[in-house]
């Protein structure tokens, strides 16, 4: 009788071939220049899709069904494991995460070809499906040969499962953070597929941007959401204290968002003034070749990680891959040569132009900062066959003098015109966000907070932010001038003259939100380890921990070792928190629950370290951690300017009179 | 040669040097666990035993030896201790095996006492109070099982619970072998 491994089966293999004849005829059409088989070409979406869809579908149903005969279900999921945690074992492995990969790969074709149904015969749209198609096909057929998700096993089918991985049946987030930072990943082959178009067609002006510039923002978005997911997921349940450990897992997500951001920057650039061509292609493909290393570096085995999934058969093909896009995309670029340069020059070093120029190269240094430190370990052990480890020390200096200069580029940027500026312009926009800035220096000093990297991260803040407001507050009054409206309405109609813009500067004020959480949590923190007999009280950072006593909790998912500690701060009662341990069947890993206070100023976070000892004494790891609820908050209004960014713009009235400060314009400026 | 051909063929013998690396490091192994001890001498222990007295590793020279490292509350090393007890049983009398128990983190021994009575085991059950063992054999969790054969070099490394016909099949083939 058919199951669902069958019907998994079929549906792989009718993907792979949909994308494969898909690309074959799309191709032959677009080689001939015949219309009708570009339009044959393009109807093996649906199918493909479908295929896609039908994949997860299967997975699912034999994850419930507790289909023991496939081996993915049968060391994924057990007998006991929660309905939600079944759901989200469809992607905790390998297999089910090229699945995943897969799936979403599918929505951004069909959306990005029903977004372009008018389109239909334009070379550039089709050359872009055509790769689109080869990228799905790329992972259809790893599905078909070295990460079949429907395998089944060789011997006897079991009774029970091994259960997902405990990390991953330990907090609901597992159901978020991959597949956002999958849509993420994954969206970038939308602007690469353009990017491709482009070259290949000769059509590489500013049209394939304006036509990916949702596509690029949407999955910026997504990127951005499932790292400080990740971040989260990091600090509320790995319980080491920390949210970002530098792990090449978590460099290979960082490294795609880097060079994203400087592409959402310097497309601007392009848009207004037909520069930084080959620059912008270049940032794209890099991205999506560095999409492709993280999951080389996730899936190959060549690291240790956290998050890296057990050794495959799959990074030769990977590997493979990357290098196919790398050698496509050089390969169209030196084809194009000289011919993708503009005659467009900067004509002042004091522009907005030379700006973004400028942040754009801090953000490729970073980029290169970051893949150095993460590959640097296997050169060394591929030259001298030593294993050496990069840690956190290389990444914070090199990180801490990039992130403020790109601090200060962003208060800077923003209050810059295009072209030139003179400097009385500048002063009089820098001017009174610049004593902002010292004011806030100045203020975190006398509250007795020290440390020049994050008393400067405050300023810079300050500085940046300050410009954003009176930028804002600029454009409202001319607004309320030109057409006499109330405050209010003034307020949401200027956001909605130019959401792009103002889109663009929430982002910011996010991404200043988000440095100075992190700079304050990094250097203004507490955090020790204690041994604690119960009923005794330790006070640490003005905050009093008192052990009460330990339980165990057993379901047949897991067995939890709990203990209850009460927090208190001067008079306040923060209450009883219980940090834990737990084991599940089929795990030799004890997996750690830290139990957090989040305050407005402070993280109280307990994280157990080692069960009560003979003498009843339990060990735990105290962090007081300054900020953290800001570093979600500023990753919230992070996506909030994103979302905003992608609201089409009311259509001027005819009688507008433009606000005296257009020039102000930033993220949104080639609108 | 153009500009941009100039700069794109820096870029990719840059991007060729990375792939090689990275080719290179495919199939190497990263392992920093108690399996990359497998084919290399058991590292050397004498460690207080339940009840008094010492467990030596050095003293069990020339048997097959098999070391669990387990907790009382880590639930795969409840499910695996019926297999490990009628594993005890079988070899006990055997001159050419040995095996024990290693309680590795600072847990209770009293608990640790306790449980063993009322679960009735019999085999050997020795501490670990530093740990130093447990990181000498690389041991991240519980339970691991290191099979080692007369010559005193790790043959095989279990992480979680075992399977006893495979262990006992391993134990005879190393018991066979020179």
């Amino acid at each position: 009788m058919a199951g669902p491994g069958a019907l998994g089966d079929f549906a792989v293999v009718g993907g792979a071939v949909s994308a494969a004849l898909g690309a074959g005829t799309l191709g032959l059409g677009l080689a001939r220049r015949n219309s009708r088989l570009v339009d044959a070409g393009r109807r093996f979406v649906a199918p493909m899709c479908t295929a896609a869809v039908l994949t997860f579908v299967a997975m699912e149903w034999a994850l419930f069904s507790h289909d023991y005969a496939i081996k993915y279900v049968a060391n994924n999921v057990a007998n006991a494991t929660p309905g939600l945690f079944t759901f989200t074992a469809a992607w905790g492995a390998l297999e089910g995460s090229i699945i995943l990969w897969v799936v979403i790969l599918c929505a951004y074709v069909a959306i990005t070809m029903l977004a372009f149904r008018r389109r239909r015969r334009d070379a550039l749209v089709s050359w872009a499906l055509l790769v689109q198609y080869l990228v799905c096909l790329f992972f259809f057929a790893l599905m078909v040969g070295p990460a079949r998700p429907f395998a089944t096993q060789s011997g006897l089918i079991p009774f029970d499962g091994n259960g997902p991985n405990p990390l991953l049946q330990n907090h609901p987030l597992v159901a978020f953070h991959p597949p956002m930072l999958y849509a993420g990943y994954v969206g970038m082959t939308i602007p690469f597929s353009f990017a491709i178009a482009a070259l290949i067609t000769g059509r590489f002006g500013e049209g394939w941007l304006a036509d990916t510039r949702r596509a690029s923002l949407i999955a910026w978005g997504f990127l951005t959401v499932g790292i400080v997911l990740g971040a989260w997921w990091s600090y509320e349940v790995l319980g080491w204290g920390g949210y970002w450990g530098w792990d090449p897992v978590e460099n290979a997500s960082f490294l795609p968002w880097l060079t994203a951001t400087a592409f959402l920057h310097s497309v601007m650039v392009q848009e207004r003034r037909a520069m930084l061509r080959v620059w912008n292609i270049s940032l794209i493909i890099a991205t999506f070749s560095l999409t492709i290393l993280g999951t080389f570096l996730t899936r190959s085995g060549v690291i240790n990680s956290v998050h890296a999934f057990s050794q495959s058969d799959i990074g030769p093909w990977l590997l493979s891959f990357l290098g196919v896009i790398v050698a496509s995309g050089l390969g169209l670029i030196a084809w194009r040569g000289d011919r993708l340069r503009t005659p467009g020059r900067i004509d002042s070093l004091v522009s907005r132009e030379s700006a973004f120029l400028a942040n754009n190269l801090l953000f490729a240094a970073f980029a290169l900062v970051v893949l150095t430190g993460t590959v640097f370990p296997l050169l060394v052990e591929a030259l001298n066959n030593q294993q050496i480890s990069i840690g956190a020390p290389y990444f914070d200096r090199m990180s801490l003098p990039i992130g403020l200069a790109l601090l200060f580029m962003m208060a800077v940027a923003p209050v810059l015109p295009w072209r030139a500026t003179a400097g009385e312009v500048l002063r009089e926009r820098l001017q009174v966000p610049a004593v902002c800035g010292v004011v806030a220096m100045a203020f975190v000093v006398v509250l007795g907070y020290r440390g020049l990297g994050p008393v400067i991260a405050v300023g810079l803040g300050a500085f940046c932010v300050a410009g954003i407001v009176r930028n804002f507050a600029i454009a409202v009054r001319a607004r309320r001038r030109a057409y006499h409206e109330r405050t209010v309405p003034a307020l949401a109609r200027t956001v909605r003259s130019n959401p792009r813009k103002w889109g663009g500067l929430v982002v910011h004020t996010g991404v200043v939100v988000v440095a100075i959480a992190i700079a304050g949590s990094q250097s203004w923190g507490t955090r020790r380890e204690v041994q604690l007999k119960k009923n005794q009280t330790v006070t640490i950072a003005g905050h009093q921990l008192t052990y009460l006593g330990s339980s165990i909790v057993r379901s047949p998912q897991k067995a939890t070792l709990k203990v209850r500690v009460h927090v208190r701060h001067g008079g306040d009662d923060f209450g009883v928190y219980a940090p834990a341990i737990s084991t599940f069947p089929g795990s030799n890993q004890g997996i750690g629950t830290p139990s957090v206070h989040v305050g407005l100023l402070n993280d109280v976070y307990l994280s157990l370290i080692e069960a009560p000892d003979d003498q009843g004494r339990v060990t735990l790891q105290v962090g007081i951690n300054p900020l953290m609820m800001w570093l979600w908050l500023g990753g919230g209004i992070m996506a909030f300017g994103t979302l905003l960014c992608l609201v089409p713009a009311k259509r001027k009235q005819p009688d507008a009179v433009a606000p005296p400060e257009r020039e102000l314009a930033t993220v949104g400026a080639g609108t | 040669m153009t500009r941009v051909r100039w700069v794109v063929t820096c870029v990719a013998v840059v991007v060729i040097g990375l792939v090689i690396v990275l080719a290179a490091s495919l199939g190497r192994s990263h392992d920093t666990s108690g399996g990359a001890l497998v084919k290399h001498p058991a590292p050397a222990f004498s460690l207080p035993a339940l009840g008094g007295g010492k467990v030596d590793l050095q003293a069990d020279a020339g048997k097959v030896v098999i070391i669990n490292y387990w907790n009382d509350w880590c639930i795969p090393c409840q499910q695996e201790l019926g297999d490990l007890q009628r594993l005890w049983s079988t070899y006990r009398t055997d001159p050419l095996v040995a095996y024990v128990g290693i309680v590795h983190d600072v847990h209770a021994q009293r608990d640790i006492t306790d449980y063993v009575q009322t679960e009735q085991i019999t085999f050997p059950v020795a501490f670990d109070p530093g740990e130093r063992t447990a990181l000498a054999y690389g041991v991240t969790g519980q339970p691991e099982t290191f099979v080692i054969d007369k010559h005193g070099v790790v043959r095989n490394w279990i992480s979680g619970p075992i399977d006893l016909a495979k262990l006992e099949s391993l134990i005879e083939a190393y018991k066979a072998s020179a």
